[in-house]
Formats: structure tokens, C-alpha cells, sequence
């Protein structure tokens, strides 16, 4: 619910400028968590539901042909910082399995520190709306 | 024209029909792979039958899928060996091969 | 009829038939699969101008493309070095060692896909990833575009390459696409050789080439013009650290664990030392790995088996290898704009 209000915000205050004159030029809001989760959930989306699934429980599509599964990113007992850990060097980083990739080389730190704040979401909230 | 002639004609109208119409009941399709590519491009079929993917290349290919529609991953195989996928569910399934990424096809699958 | 109209009637088709089947075996003997094309492949959008070469040239040796002005795109792609670095594995932001080795970049315009584990397709998509990778030139695209627009030198050829599309990640990207384009591999004795000099190269690389489509199994992944089936194998090199998946992380599935995108052996002489992570300083050591069957046999690729060669067998490889590498043309490094 509150994703959703999130997105429709964000996109009515984008929409604002076309909509008014010139003179009344709306600015954007600052950075807020809420852009982050959005944010994070693109990357997430784009690059981690194939393995962890569209809710981030680990039953993603390509899931099923590995053991140890992918991992039930709504339970995560880590921290923040564990979390990076293992999204820029992978499994190995952390002492895990390979399945996981590291994505350090092909991720922003824009994107992680993005994906970070949606991991924190996912685990309040339990399943983000779709 | 002759009446022999008009029912010559109906026999092979029938024959015609009749082998147009078997392919629908086949349970199976063969899809091979061959110089880097699938034989067929699109492949239609029905929900409950099955695909048959054969390797004529000198080489392994490694056949998947990762659609929303149904994934599958039917391993690395030689040539020679098939693995068959049986289709679950309707919708477009792209396909293909994890070796070599410049092999697709796409398998329509009707209900 | 007369005569002479029939036969007119018929040796005229056939003439052209005649015609035709030369032109085609004239044709044909040009498709050598193991030829390169003349030219490279360019997408309609960016087809090649000398515009638009040059303005490719300028950013590719430029450094001011990176955040502290130290690299360019030649600093690891160096055309000096057969457009690697000669290091094991490439040296990227403030000198820190990345993970994977430079890829050469001759021939890369005749890929259908780029970098060891394919997760970028054009050479127009690659183009600014080293650009703004933390690890390697660290430069945000944002900054990069502020940069070029304040060097007021290359607003001219920006202009001349891309008539009216200003100074962008695109025209940059697109830039650097068509300078790479005109990095082909040149004239190697194997060349001369598949064009009918017998003289060209030694029996025993002849021999090698035998051993390279047959016992060794080469073929099967270095195949045609480039050497390459722009495929991905796991070929069991070691890692010395934590293993690199490669495309797994492009594809999660098991055949891709540790795989990578096989490399073109064109040039392969001057791009040592050899493999994904610089593991192997000789071609005899990657001769060798391969008749081992690779090293690390989890999740091998399945066409990897040990290939039982002798050593001359093994010499023989080399030698043909070695018969890849024609003389590269001395490039002359551009006078950047001011």
C-alpha cells in the first residue's frame, strides 16, 4: 500500500511540470526513502528475481535447479552492511555458495546503496505490492 | 470433365485434408539444432504435449528457457541425444540456448 | 526453324549458364569460412564516416574520460600490446587489480556479443561501461558529458560525426564504436597461406591446424573467420581466489557456472599471458590445460576431455597458433583537443 502510494506520489510531482505554466515551476522533492525502495526495486527487478523471485522469498524461476536455494530475502537476519558484502563480491565474499554473483562490476553504487534500502523494505513489510 | 476425374479429385482433396489435419494430433514435436540454430523458428503447440529437442550439431547446446510462461533448463547434451520438455501452461515460451545466445525460437503454446 | 538458330537458341543459355557457375565458384572460393570479411558489420544507425572514426579515435586515447584524468580507453586496451595490457589480469581506478584479464579488441565489431560474460551486446552498449565502473575509469556518465562539453575542441567533431546530436552518451558511445570498428585483425601467414601460399607456413602448423579441427577439439568452440562461436563454456580454469561465476550471473543456470565467452585467437601471440585470469604465460601451457581436460572438473563444459597429445602434437598446435598473428599496422596516436 505504501509502495503504491510512493509510486503515484512520485509520479504525480514528476507529472507536475508539464502540467503547469512556466512561472510555477514545482521542484522535485529531495532524496527520500521511498524514491530509494522504488529505485532498489528496479535493480531488483532487473538483475535478482530470476533467482530470489518476484517477492524476494528465493523461489524465483531459475530457483529450483540449485542447492543451497536461493535465499528468502524477506527473513534476512543481516545487516546492511553483510547485505553489501555480498551483492558486490557474491557468495564467495562471505563464504557462501557461488550461485550467488557478484555484481560489484556491474552495479553502481548508486544502484546497491538503492537495493540496500529495498532489502529493507522487503524485510518490514514482508511482500512489496506489485 | 470426366465423372472418374471429379472423384480422383475428391480422394486427393481428402488425402490432402487428412494429412493437414494429423499434425494436430501428434502428441510430439521435434525442434533439432543445427549450424547454431533452431530448425524451427516459431513452433506452435498445445498445452499437455510435449517438444522434442534434438542436437545435430558437433557440439553440446544447452536448451532453456527462463519465460514467465514456464521455465526449464534441459542441461548440456551431445550430439545426437534429445531431451523433451512437456508444455504446462498457454502463452509464448522464448527459447534458447545457453551456450550459444544468437539461438532462438519461440514455442506458442494454446491452450 | 533454320540451323542455325537452334543452336544459337541453345549455346547462348548455355554460355550464360557457364557464366553463371564461374561467377558462383569465383564467389564461392572468396567465402573461405576461415577468411575475415573486409569490412565490419555497423548497425544503420551508426554506419561508418571518417567523421566519426576520427572522433573515435580522440576518446579512446583520451584520459580525460576517466575521474582522475590518468586513464584512457588505450591505458588497458593499449594498441602497443596487441590492444591488451599484457597483464594477468587488468589494473584498473587508483591501481587496484580487477578480477579478469583486458580482452583484446580486434576483430570485437564481428561479435554478437561483448565482454567475457556477454552482458553487453553492441559494441555501442559497451562502450561507456568502462567509463563509469567504479573499479575502472570511475567516471558517472553525467560528468563525463560535462567534461567533453568543456573542452571546446571537441564540439567540432562531435558536430561533424553527429550532425545535430551534440555531445552524449550516445554520440559517445557511438563514437567509440565506430573507432573499434576499424580494428581488425591483419594479414596472417595462415591467411596467405588459406589463399593458396603453400609457402606461407610451416608443415608442422599445417599439421597443427589438422590437430586444431580433429583430435584437439579447438574447433568445436574457436571456430570460423574470428576463431570464436561467440559461445560460453566453462573450461575448468583455476581461480585463485573465490571462483568467477562469468555468465551466471547473466543466465542463472548451471551450465553457465564459471562460464565465459570464448575468445578470438586472432593476434593471439601478442596478447599473453592467456585465459580469462592471465593463468597461463605460454600457448604451450593453454595447449597443455586443454589436454589435461582443464582443472577444476566441477561443472565443466561437456566437450572438455582430456585429448591424450603428444609432444609434437602439442608443437604442432603452437606453431599453428602462432601462424595467426599478421603485422599490425603502426597506429599514430592522436593530438587530443584542447
Amino acid at each position: 500500500m505504501k509502495f503504491a502510494a510512493a509510486i503515484l506520489s512520485l509520479s504525480l510531482t514528476l507529472a507536475a511540470p508539464f502540467a503547469l505554466a512556466e512561472e510555477d515551476v514545482v521542484p522535485l522533492p529531495r532524496d527520500t526513502t521511498d524514491a530509494a525502495v522504488i529505485r532498489g526495486s528496479i535493480a531488483f527487478r532487473t538483475y535478482c528475481v530470476l533467482c530470489h523471485g518476484t517477492t524476494g522469498k528465493g523461489d524465483g524461476r531459475a530457483a529450483k535447479m540449485y542447492t543451497p536455494r536461493p535465499a528468502n530475502l524477506t527473513v534476512s537476519p543481516f545487516p546492511d552492511k553483510y547485505k553489501e558484502m555480498i551483492i558486490r563480491g557474491g557468495g564467495p565474499a562471505v563464504g557462501r555458495s557461488s550461485y550467488m554473483p557478484p555484481w560489484g562490476d556491474e552495479l553502481t553504487d548508486e544502484q546497491i546503496t538503492d537495493l540496500i534500502s529495498f532489502l529493507r523494505e522487503l524485510r518490514k513489510t514482508g511482500i512489496p505490492a506489485s | 470433365m470426366t465423372p472418374r476425374s471429379n472423384s480422383s479429385i475428391r480422394l486427393s482433396l481428402m488425402a490432402v485434408v487428412v494429412t493437414l489435419a494429423m499434425p494436430a494430433f501428434a502428441g510430439d514435436q521435434t525442434v533439432g539444432q543445427a549450424k547454431k540454430a533452431f530448425t524451427v523458428g516459431v513452433l506452435k503447440a498445445k498445452v499437455g504435449e510435449t517438444v522434442t529437442f534434438r542436437n545435430d550439431d558437433e557440439f553440446a547446446h544447452n536448451v532453456f528457457s527462463l519465460s514467465d510462461v514456464q521455465s526449464f533448463d534441459l542441461g548440456s547434451y551431445k550430439k545426437g541425444e534429445v531431451r523433451t520438455v512437456k508444455l504446462t501452461a498457454p502463452g509464448t515460451i522464448e527459447v534458447e540456448c545457453a551456450i550459444h545466445p544468437e539461438m532462438k525460437m519461440k514455442i506458442e503454446v494454446a491452450k | 526453324m533454320s540451323q542455325k538458330l537452334i543452336s544459337q537458341r541453345i549455346s547462348l543459355p548455355l554460355a550464360l549458364l557457364f557464366g553463371f557457375f564461374l561467377a558462383a565458384t569465383v564467389v564461392a572460393a572468396e567465402q573461405d569460412p576461415w577468411l575475415r570479411p573486409d569490412v565490419a558489420p555497423a548497425p544503420p544507425e551508426n554506419q561508418l564516416t571518417p567523421e566519426r572514426v576520427h572522433l573515435g579515435l580522440l576518446l579512446f586515447f583520451d584520459p580525460r574520460l576517466s575521474k582522475k584524468m590518468t586513464m584512457s580507453c588505450a591505458s588497458c586496451h593499449n594498441p602497443s600490446l596487441g590492444w591488451s595490457d599484457g597483464l594477468p589480469t587488468a589494473v584498473g581506478f587508483d591501481m587496484h587489480t580487477l578480477a579478469r584479464a583486458t580482452p583484446t579488441i580486434v576483430n570485437t565489431s564481428f561479435n554478437s556479443i561483448q565482454m567475457w560474460d556477454g552482458r553487453k551486446s553492441t559494441l555501442e552498449d559497451q562502450a561507456t561501461g568502462p567509463i563509469e565502473a567504479a573499479g575502472e575509469m570511475n567516471l558517472p556518465l553525467p560528468e563525463l558529458i560535462e567534461r567533453l562539453k568543456s573542452i571546446p575542441g571537441y564540439a567540432s567533431k562531435f558536430e561533424a560525426a553527429y550532425p545535430g546530436m551534440g555531445i552524449t552518451a550516445v554520440t559517445v558511445a557511438r563514437g567509440l564504436a565506430s573507432f573499434e570498428r576499424t580494428v581488425l585483425s591483419t594479414e596472417s601467414p595462415f591467411d596467405r597461406w588459406r589463399k593458396g601460399d603453400e609457402k606461407a607456413v610451416s608443415a608442422s602448423a599445417k599439421n597443427g591446424f589438422e590437430l586444431f579441427q580433429d583430435k584437439a577439439k579447438c574447433a568445436v568452440c574457436h571456430m570460423g573467420y574470428n576463431f570464436t562461436d561467440n559461445g560460453f563454456h566453462n573450461i575448468g580454469v583455476k581461480d585463485e581466489g573465490a571462483p568467477d561465476v562469468g555468465r551466471f550471473a547473466q543466465r542463472p543456470l548451471k551450465s553457465m557456472h564459471g562460464a565465459f565467452k570464448t575468445p578470438t585467437l586472432r593476434d593471439i601471440s601478442r596478447t599473453a599471458p592467456y585465459m580469462r585470469n592471465g593463468s597461463y604465460k605460454t600457448l604451450l601451457e593453454v595447449v597443455e590445460h586443454y589436454d589435461r581436460g582443464g582443472d577444476v572438473k566441477q561443472n565443466l563444459d561437456i566437450n572438455m576431455v582430456p585429448l591424450h597429445l603428444t609432444a609434437s602434437e602439442k608443437a604442432d598446435l603452437v606453431a599453428f597458433l602462432e601462424s595467426l598473428t599478421g603485422v599490425p599496422p603502426d597506429i599514430r596516436v592522436p593530438s587530443l583537443p584542447l
